[in-house]
């Protein structure tokens, strides 16, 4: 495991350093975002693409302090959260090979979350956790690194890449029945470009990550047990008394891509995504027994394409995705006879599904000013949807959503010296709910899993809203021949509930950095 | 050359991928179905002589950790029941039912923890007739009071009958494991299910009629016998268990013998002696608790002979445990965390076909043994249908002598 994460470190610290030395371009905040604009080979899993974006040398270094209040907000996430980040990202071209790298550190301490005592991302598609009523703080780290290594023209048709990620999580809830949980995901996703012409290429790439969980549950008030509840989906719990459980999650991902491009007058790329994953969750490490596991499908597709004329620029954007996950339960049964052989598996069936579709399309306008814009204005909407269902007894959470947002930035010069810029931006977004409804029609439907947490959850997913998200960036050159762009950047969300549950959910983000 | 090395180091890495790739979990999860009812065909087998109508029986299907209850009543020897979620299931039948003479039975079988996974399955059940105890747990108070003090534990046993029954010998134990857990032990199956076993036991006193309880009387056994309440125990405590009949006295100075009678200690891990521990706890979960009579004929020396003995065959633990036969069982009644322990049972079917609960340790509740009538003198007739889960309040204040039970003469408050 150590020489991959070895291996995953190289090209990050190779791409990120690489560019110190060897810049010319000015990479004000603008600039950085009309860059990745363009990079539509960028936005998917293939690397061996990432040259046909154009293979820019740059850095970008920045710390970062959000800090989220209010509780227009899933049950499960804190009332208040505090994180505290540090980014790193960079391209570099190296001999004959593009290389391009992040790093990614998160510190999150979250007050006040509720019904989660298990698991760090309980939004990760995994339904089978352990919850409480113990409102608890929680302290998470996140560790990302990730790389991508484009190698055009293998020969005259053919370019090869290969995309890399580690990714470690740290949480530990505050307050018993508290846990301890460590995740791990590696990935890699090699790929291959065929360019029969200049202007048209094909890309195809495969996509497997590992992923591993383990949560370890214990009270430290040992005199006093706990009341728990073992989610099976949908509000179906079963309560526990005591200070938890151990559990182990295992998932294995596999899949692929297809892309085609065409680049001329305009840059088009179409991308197809699919992937299965199965997690299987264990219970306990000593005696493990088979609880649940979750099989998930993903498609995803994506439409890019822009044009640029003499000073602006076209973009245009579709995303269709849609996921499916089955809720599998097992039943076990321990084994007491002589020939003990711990807990045996006799059966498994899906209990639940869970099905979420979305539909977006964007639209964005540059007037440029050399390699960054004056300013941009677009727009996007669409649809998301989720459907899911335990089986039998039969319940039901369906929501349908639409959603709009409208964007501007205005990019102001005040100064050509020192690159002196203001970027400032605003956006409006508003969530309209079209249907849904949430009906529980399980055993124990006075538990709080099904009054407080589903219909929590159901009334936030559901419910209209409104946000305002208002941004400032500062940046300039420290001298005229020190080609580094120093920004500060203020960020604020302003998002309002519109039914009589929820208030508001207030966001202030602080960047400091550097680009270059 | 160098050009060379880069498609090649990345068709590696491509290699090292796919080595990483996990077959085996697709392919146990791919071939997952749907899950589908179920149907199921019970066929019951009256093992008792004499009976040719299944008239007055019942089934109850319970899976306890879907919440899931079928009841059903024979009609025949077999009866079929559809719309069954896949589960594990306790099985129960019983009911009252007249043999071939006119005489009225209580009869009863079942099966716990069994599994309906397979349509159409037929399941077989042995039905015997239940030895209705005239002697039975009226009340029990396991899970202790705030913050943590659990020395106020107390179990009362009621004489249910109209006649005078004697203490004297009667065995108590709680049985192994001590909390419900799934985790259960292996006993030998040479044993064939007839035993259930603990790693304690106690006895009452008396060598035959000292200490009678007549018809309405019952007598209160205490961890200890002292008033709780009081500043130096537990003023949170529910209880003042100063006038128990009897007291596990384990001889710890910081909780000296009380006036109440001392239970007489019979096995410890293979031993008479108590060993170290300075109490008798049982579970602030729930245990499952048995009293039993050994007919004066039949030899039961657990300490001396080694066929009443066993390990825990999970285990290499070399710890001892104590068999208690299952037919000189009086009265069984098992308790766990929850209504979802009911899984974890360790009593068979044909002593608690239940479970009783509070659903917390230290909350001061206790379980009590419902009252369905009342005798001429105004003391309870209790339920006993062999099923705590139905037979018992759960979550009562605790209390001792409820109902107007009565306190045997020789309780020590009235000598």
């Amino acid at each position: 495991m150590k020489k991959i994460i070895y291996i995953l470190i190289i090209p990050f610290l190779l791409a990120a350093f690489e560019n110190i030395a060897a810049q010319e371009m000015n990479h004000s905040p603008a600039a950085v975002e009309k860059m990745k604009l363009h990079r539509i080979w960028h936005k998917t899993d293939n690397a061996a693409g990432i040259f046909l974006d154009g293979a820019e040398n740059y850095t970008l270094l920045n710390m970062s302090y959000e800090t989220i209040d209010g509780d227009f907000r899933r049950p499960q996430q804190g009332k208040e959260e505090n994180i505290l980040k540090f980014d790193a990202e960079g391209g570099v071209n190296l001999d004959k090979i593009y290389l391009w790298g992040e790093f990614r550190y998160s510190r999150n301490a979250i007050k006040d979350a509720n019904f989660n005592a298990s698991i760090i991302d309980p939004f990760r598609g995994m339904p089978y956790y352990v919850a409480d009523t113990n409102v608890s703080n929680w302290n998470n780290q996140h560790y990302e690194l990730a790389f991508k290594a484009g190698m055009p023209h293998i020969n005259d048709y053919f370019s090869l890449g290969l995309a890399g990620s580690y990714k470690a999580s740290t949480g530990a809830k505050q307050r018993d029945p508290r846990t301890e949980n460590y995740l791990m995901k590696l990935e890699l996703k090699p790929s291959i470009v065929y360019s029969p012409t200049p202007a048209h290429h094909i890309g195809l790439n495969g996509v497997y990550y590992s992923l591993k969980e383990e949560s370890y549950m214990e009270n430290i008030n040992t005199n006093i047990s706990q009341t728990y509840y073992e989610l099976y989906g949908l509000g179906t719990a079963v309560i526990g008394l005591g200070s938890g459980r151990t559990t182990n999650y295992v998932g294995n991902n596999v899949g692929g891509g297809i892309q085609y491009n065409y680049t001329g007058n305009v840059d088009v790329l179409f991308s197809s995504d699919y992937s299965l994953k199965v997690e299987e969750v264990e219970i306990s490490f000593t005696t493990p027994k088979d609880d649940s596991a979750t099989k998930q499908t993903l498609w995803k597709n994506n439409l890019y394409l822009h044009t640029t004329a003499k000073d602006h620029t076209h973009y245009l954007n579709v995303e269709y995705a849609k996921r499916h996950i089955d809720g599998i339960q097992y039943i076990t049964l321990r084994d007491v006879s002589e020939t003990y052989k711990g807990w045996i598996s006799l059966h498994k069936n899906i209990r639940s599904t869970y099905k979420d579709q979305f539909l977006q399309i964007g639209y964005d306008y540059t007037k440029n000013a050399q390699n960054e814009y004056k300013w941009l204005a677009g727009i996007q909407m669409g649809i998301k949807e989720k459907k899911d269902v335990y089986l039998i007894p039969r319940s039901e959470k369906k929501i349908k959503n639409a959603f709009g947002e409208i964007h501007g930035k205005y990019n102001c010069n005040l100064s050509d010296k020192l690159a002196k810029r203001l970027l400032m931006g605003i956006s409006f977004a508003y969530n309209k709910n079209l249907s849904g409804h949430y009906l529980y029609g399980g055993s124990h439907p006075e538990y709080p899993i099904v009054t407080e947490l589903e219909q929590g959850d159901f009334d936030y997913l559901s419910s209209d809203f409104y946000a305002l998200n208002v941004s400032a960036t500062y940046s300039q050159r420290i001298k005229k021949e020190n080609k580094i762009n120093f920004f500060i950047k203020a960020n604020g969300i302003f998002a309002k509930g519109q039914n009589t549950y929820f208030n508001d959910r207030n966001n202030l983000l602080f960047t400091l950095g550097c680009n270059f | 050359m160098k050009k060379r090395n880069y498609p090649k180091l990345i068709i590696l890495s491509s290699i090292l991928s796919g080595m990483f790739f996990n077959c085996s979990s697709f392919d146990k999860i791919m071939d997952t179905e749907k899950v589908e009812p179920l149907q199921a065909e019970i066929r019951i087998e009256i093992e008792l002589e004499g009976f040719d109508s299944p008239e007055g029986l019942s089934i109850v299907l319970m899976n306890y950790l879907e919440n899931i209850r079928v009841e059903k009543e024979f009609s025949g020897l077999s009866v079929v029941i559809d719309s069954l979620i896949p589960g594990i299931y306790t099985l129960t039948v019983s009911g009252k039912t007249y043999d071939n003479q006119g005489q009225l039975y209580y009869l009863n079988g079942g099966l716990v923890n069994y599994p309906l996974i397979k349509n159409n399955e037929t399941v077989e059940i042995s039905i015997s007739g239940l030895k209705i105890s005239p002697l039975v747990f009226k009340e029990i108070y396991y899970a202790g009071s705030a913050p943590n003090y659990f020395r106020d534990q107390f179990y009362e046993i009621y004489n249910n009958s109209d006649s005078i029954l004697y203490l004297d010998g009667i065995y108590f134990a709680a049985l192994y494991p001590t909390a419900a857990t799934e985790n259960l032990p292996v006993w030998p199956e040479s044993d064939e299910n007839k035993y259930v076993y603990t790693d304690r036991l106690w006895k009452f006193p008396g060598s035959g009629s000292e200490y009678p309880l007549k018809p309405g009387e019952s007598c209160v056994v205490s961890q200890f016998a002292a008033n709780h309440q009081l500043d130096i125990y537990n003023p949170n405590s529910p209880v003042d268990c100063s006038s128990s009949e009897f007291e596990f006295n384990m001889n710890n100075k910081n909780f000296p013998d009380q006036p109440a009678y001392d239970m007489v200690h019979v096995f410890y891990n293979g031993s008479s002696a108590m060993g170290t521990v300075p109490q008798y706890l049982t579970s602030v979960f729930g245990g499952a608790y048995v009293i039993f009579q050994i007919p004066e004929n039949v030899p039961y020396d657990p300490v001396n002979d080694k066929n009443l003995q066993t390990r825990d065959l999970s285990s290499s633990s070399t710890k001892v445990y104590a068999k208690i036969p299952i037919r000189y069982v009086l009265d069984g009644v098992e308790a766990g965390h929850n209504e979802t322990k009911v899984k974890a049972k360790r009593m068979p079917v044909v002593l608690d076909a239940g479970m009783t609960y509070v659903g917390a340790s230290y909350n001061s509740l206790g379980v009590a043994r419902k009252k369905i009538g009342e005798n001429e003198d105004g003391t309870p007739i209790l339920q006993d249908t062999n099923n705590s889960t139905d037979d018992f309040d759960r979550g009562v204040k605790p209390m001792l002598r409820r109902y107007g039970a009565k306190m045997p003469s020789w309780n020590h408050t009235l000598q």
